[in-house]
């Protein structure tokens, strides 16, 4: 290794200013043409040095951002553990030959907003690939390891951009069927803000939006493991027609019984309501068509169960026209705002 | 004194570590995650980037818990991952053409506010001048791109172009004003990027 005193030294005196914020432009340039001649072993003696001696105040992470990477970093050594495996090995041949529906639901309790740009594929700096979809929107698209994913309106997909080299991982927020390419080595794994899901080829279905009280997931067929965020000693293996419930405060999971084809239903862009509180079947009505309801009747309707079933040749006026029929409101739009008021009858 | 860069303890804290203890992990991840991040980031000016790094290096300080050496300090040790991430995305960015403008526009806003609210990383400074670009005519842009992203004198340009050095003054400063009318937001950029 040959390196250079006086250059390093240089350097050092360069990279001092670099790192405090304080280069002047023509030491930039400098900084920028001894880096270019010098190798990695001398970058390395002058920057570790710098890493030693000094404390670098300027741009210390936000509160967020340590968060962030605080749960990244757990979430990442919590994979590792050998305990898991067992069960993880049990999993593949319950599922191996079957394929498997799943369908994981979230009662959201706040409505959701319009986004402007209804579409966005971005890739970041980090390698990571996001596909949002806008309310009222629906999209199909292949990942790289072949498995198909069709992404309900509201919703979110996140993977990295070396998905399938060694693992096959993706977050989903918001509601998404997967038609999983079969892969025994490399298990597919969902991750939701409260439940990870864990699968080896099957097709399943997500619904898990935000702000939310209980996540819910139901199976069609074949089997899953699902396994609580906050408190992955709770595990699941769920079997068809069965739905895990999951309370987002305490992190605990429960197992019903439950219709899976229903659940499913959006694929066949269908919306089936089996009754549903009516302030739930307005939320599954604004995403999907991406409009905004304002219900500004009895409130005490809201909790009034309604089942129902709207075809994908129906709009949303014939939809909302069905509900103001069926108690008694009246119903009018100014564009994507939709009321649903009480009839004055004097 | 006690020196403020070394966490109390430091050794006892990493022989746990070693003996797989993960309190011992979170202690020492917790001291230097924030100091790691500020030094990558200010390396870099990339956000996404830092963050990355700083997950991969504690990631991996975990895998190799039982196989950390004593003969080097813990905080060296922990500067020999970061490294093998940093310095070929260092190295591209300082060897970008508009950086050296970034370096001037982020400089600038440290002396004048200091605040966080203004943290513009350099990805997003460039997202932002692309966006504006976009409004410029494919001639415009290129006389900037020419002129400021690669510091050709206005001389050469007109020559390339097979136009006066008039006309080429005249370009770039339409396309200045056009830029600066997009980028409002970011105005202390200009004293430098755009005079």
């Amino acid at each position: 290794m040959n390196i250079s005193k006086s250059r390093i030294k240089r350097l050092n005196s360069l990279f001092v200013k670099y790192l405090h914020g304080v280069v002047a432009s023509d030491e930039l340039s400098e900084l920028q043409m001894l880096v270019n001649v010098s190798n990695d072993e001398e970058l390395d003696f002058s920057l570790r040095s710098l890493w030693l001696n000094n404390e670098y105040l300027l741009y210390l992470p936000t509160e967020e951002q340590q968060l962030r990477m605080m749960q990244r970093i757990e979430r990442s050594i919590q994979k590792s553990p050998k305990a898991v495996l067992p069960l993880h090995k049990r999993f593949i041949r319950i599922s191996s030959h079957i394929a498997a529906v799943l369908v994981i639901g979230l009662f959201t309790t706040v409505c959701m907003y319009l986004y402007r740009d209804n579409r966005r594929l971005s890739v970041y700096q980090n390698n990571e690939i996001t596909l949002s979809i806008g309310n009222g929107q629906e999209a199909g698209f292949t990942l790289p390891d072949g498995t198909t994913v069709r992404l309900n309106s509201g919703s979110t997909l996140r993977y990295a951009n070396n998905f399938g080299k060694t693992n096959r991982f993706v977050s989903v927020s918001g509601e998404a069927f997967f038609d999983v390419k079969k892969d025994e080595t490399r298990p597919f794994i969902v991750h939701t803000n409260h439940l990870n899901i864990e699968v080896l080829g099957t097709a399943f279905n997500v619904y898990a939006y935000d702000r939310v009280d209980f996540v819910e997931m139901t199976l069609l067929s074949g089997s899953v493991k699902a396994t609580s965020t906050k408190h992955p000693e709770y595990q699941i293996i769920a079997k068809p027609n069965e739905k895990v419930i999951c309370d987002v405060l305490t992190g605990k999971l429960t197992l019903q019984k439950a219709d899976a084809n229903y659940e499913a239903a959006w694929i066949e862009e269908e919306i089936v309501f089996k009754s549903e509180p009516l302030s739930r079947v307005l939320e599954k009505l604004e995403r999907k068509y991406g409009v905004c309801i304002h219900y500004e009747g009895n409130p005490a309707l809201l909790n009034d169960l309604f089942s129902g079933h709207i075809g994908k040749d129906n709009t949303i006026d014939d939809a909302m026209k069905i509900i103001a029929v069926h108690y008694l409101l009246k119903y009018e739009r100014k564009n994507s705002d939709l009321f649903l008021f009480t009839c004055n009858r004097e | 004194m006690p020196d403020i860069n070394l966490l109390n303890n430091e050794s006892h804290y990493v022989n746990l570590l070693k003996d797989d203890s993960y309190e011992a992990y979170t202690v020492l991840y917790k001291f230097y995650m924030p100091k790691l991040y500020a030094f990558i980031y200010n390396m870099t000016r990339l956000k996404d980037f830092s963050e990355e790094v700083v997950q991969e290096t504690f990631i991996k300080l975990w895998e190799n818990r039982t196989t950390i050496k004593s003969d080097t300090s813990f905080k060296s040790y922990l500067f020999t991952i970061a490294r093998n991430y940093m310095l070929d995305e260092f190295r591209r960015q300082i060897n970008h053409p508009v950086f050296a403008e970034y370096i001037n526009y982020s400089n600038h806003l440290n002396i004048s506010e200091n605040t966080t609210e203004h943290r513009l990383d350099f990805q997003d400074f460039r997202a932002e001048l692309d966006k504006a670009k976009k409004k410029l005519t494919s001639r415009q842009a290129e006389i900037f791109h020419l002129n400021k992203e690669t510091g050709e004198a206005v001389q050469s340009i007109a020559l390339r172009l097979g136009i006066t050095e008039q006309s080429v003054r005249n370009q770039l400063s339409t396309a200045l004003s056009i830029l600066r009318k997009k980028m409002k937001n970011f105005i202390p950029l200009f004293l430098f990027l755009f005079q």
